[in-house]
C-alpha cells in the first residue's frame, strides 16, 4: 500500500525542506512556522505520497500563508525573512551584502519575482514546478526568476552603494538598514 | 521526469553569466528552521496518524482482550466490550488536542493517573462506583483486584480494560513492554495485576525528548 506516512520520511522530508518553507510563507504571515507545521501534518496524512514532494509543500504553504494573513506591517516582514538568512563564510567568497539588506531587496520585489526566486534559489524547486506553484508555464516562471534577479542585483547595488556613501560621511562601521 | 529535468537545464543555462554569479552570491545565504518545531511536527504527526487506521485501533483493542483470557466473558460480552473501547479511544482523540492529553472523561482520568503515578492516594480515589458497574451489565464479581504501590484497591472489570488500552497506546512512546508477566490468571478465573510503579512521562517532556524514539515507533507502527 502506498502510504504517504512514515515518520522517518516525514522526518527527512522536514529536514530537507522546512527552513526554505517558513521563509517562503515569511513573505506573507508573520507565522510561518505554524504554515509549515500544518502542511507537514497535511502531508502526512496523504493516503498517497505526492509525486513532487517539494512542489506540493509550496503549494499548500503559499496557500496557507496567504490565507492567514494577518497584515504583517513590512517592517517585520524584513525582520522574517531576515532572521531566516543566515549568510555563510566561504572562504574567498564574501557576499556584498548582509542578511538584512538581502530581505530588505527581496521585500522590494513584486509578488511573483520574489516567490520565483525564494522558490528557486532556497527551495531548489526546478521550474516546472516553480510554474505549477504559481499556475504558470516553467517558461514563465524562469522569466520571473530571471527578472526577480535582476532585480534584486539592482537594489541591492543601489544598497550598497547608499551603504558606502553613509561610510565615507561617517567615518565609522556601516549601519545596517 | 527526465524531460522535466532537461527542460530544467536548458532554462537554468539561459540565465546571464552576471546572474548566475549573482545567483551563486545568494547561495552563500542558508535558510535555518527551528529543531523544537522539528519535534513538536513528528509528535502530532504520529498521533495524527493514528486515527487514520481504525483497523489498527482495533488491533490494539483486540490484543488487549486476549491478554486478559477472557475467561468467564462470553463472547458477546466480550464484543461489547471491544465496541466500547473503540468508542471511547475515539471519542478522546476527538475532544482532546493530545492523546489523553484532556480527556473529559472522568474514570479515563483516573485510570491514567493511576497508571502514571506512584501514588496511592490517587488510585484510592478510583474505587468504582457500583452502580456504573452494574449498567455496564459487569457484575460484582467481575472486580478485579489490584495491587499499586503494595496496596490492594478494587477496580472494577471495565476501568482495568480501559487502563490495559491506554497501556497499550502508551507502549508506543515507552522502550518497555507494558505487560510482560504483569497478567496472570488465579484460580478463581481471575486476574491479578500488578502495576508497573514507575511513572509515566507526560507528554509535554516527550515532545521534546523523544522525537527519535517516537520515530522509531512510528516506523514499526507504519510497518504493520
Amino acid at each position: 500500500m502506498a502510504n504517504g506516512f512514515d515518520a522517518a520520511w516525514i522526518a527527512s522530508v522536514f529536514d530537507e525542506h522546512a527552513a526554505a518553507l517558513e521563509l517562503f510563507a515569511a513573505q506573507w504571515t508573520d507565522l510561518p512556522e505554524d504554515c509549515v507545521q500544518e502542511a507537514m501534518l497535511e502531508l502526512s496524512r496523504q493516503p498517497v505520497r505526492p509525486d513532487h514532494v517539494a512542489g506540493w509543500l509550496f503549494h499548500v504553504v503559499r496557500l496557507r500563508a496567504i490565507s492567514s494573513h494577518r497584515s504583517a506591517s513590512r517592517r517585520r516582514c524584513h525582520e522574517a525573512l531576515a532572521g531566516r538568512l543566515r549568510q555563510v563564510s566561504v572562504e574567498g567568497c564574501e557576499p556584498r551584502f548582509d542578511a538584512d539588506e538581502l530581505a530588505i531587496a527581496l521585500d522590494s520585489l513584486d509578488d511573483d519575482s520574489r516567490q520565483a526566486v525564494i522558490a528557486r534559489t532556497w527551495g531548489e524547486l526546478e521550474f516546472v514546478e516553480i510554474g505549477e506553484l504559481l499556475g504558470v508555464s516553467a517558461s514563465t516562471a524562469f522569466r520571473r526568476y530571471e527578472a526577480g534577479l535582476a532585480a534584486l542585483r539592482t537594489k541591492l547595488e543601489t544598497i550598497c552603494v547608499t551603504k558606502n556613501n553613509r561610510t565615507k560621511t561617517s567615518q565609522g562601521n556601516c549601519p545596517t538598514s | 521526469m527526465c524531460d522535466e529535468k532537461q527542460s530544467d537545464e536548458d532554462l537554468a543555462g539561459k540565465l546571464p553569466d552576471e546572474l548566475n554569479r549573482f545567483a551563486n552570491e545568494l547561495g552563500l545565504f542558508r535558510v535555518r528552521a527551528s529543531r523544537v518545531d522539528r519535534d513538536q511536527l513528528l509528535f502530532e504527526a504520529g498521533w495524527a496518524a493514528v486515527p487514520q487506521n481504525p483497523l489498527q485501533t482495533a488491533v490494539v483493542a483486540a490484543r488487549t482482550l486476549r491478554r486478559w483470557q477472557l475467561a468467564t466473558l462470553s463472547s458477546s460480552t466480550a464484543a461489547v466490550l471491544l465496541c466500547a473501547l473503540l468508542l471511547m479511544v475515539l471519542a478522546d482523540r476527538r475532544s482532546s488536542d493530545g492523546p489523553l492529553a484532556k480527556t473529559t472523561n472522568g474514570s479515563l482520568q483516573n485510570v491514567r493517573s493511576m497508571s502514571g503515578s506512584k501514588s496511592s492516594i490517587e488510585v484510592r480515589q478510583t474505587v468504582p462506583d457500583k452502580k456504573s458497574i452494574d449498567r455496564d451489565g459487569t457484575s460484582r464479581d467481575s472486580e478485579l483486584s489490584t495491587a499499586v504501590a503494595g496496596r490492594r484497591v478494587e477496580v472494577s472489570r471495565f476501568q482495568a480494560m480501559q487502563l490495559a488500552l491506554v497501556r497499550s497506546i502508551d507502549s508506543k512512546f515507552d522502550d518497555a513492554e507494558i505487560w510482560p508477566g504483569r497478567v496472570t490468571t488465579t484460580a478463581s478465573g481471575f486476574d491479578q495485576t500488578s502495576l508497573r510503579e514507575e511513572p509515566l512521562r507526560p507528554y509535554s517532556l516527550m515532545k521534546g525528548e523523544n522525537s527519535q524514539r517516537m520515530i522509531d515507533a512510528l516506523t514499526e507502527e507504519s510497518r504493520l
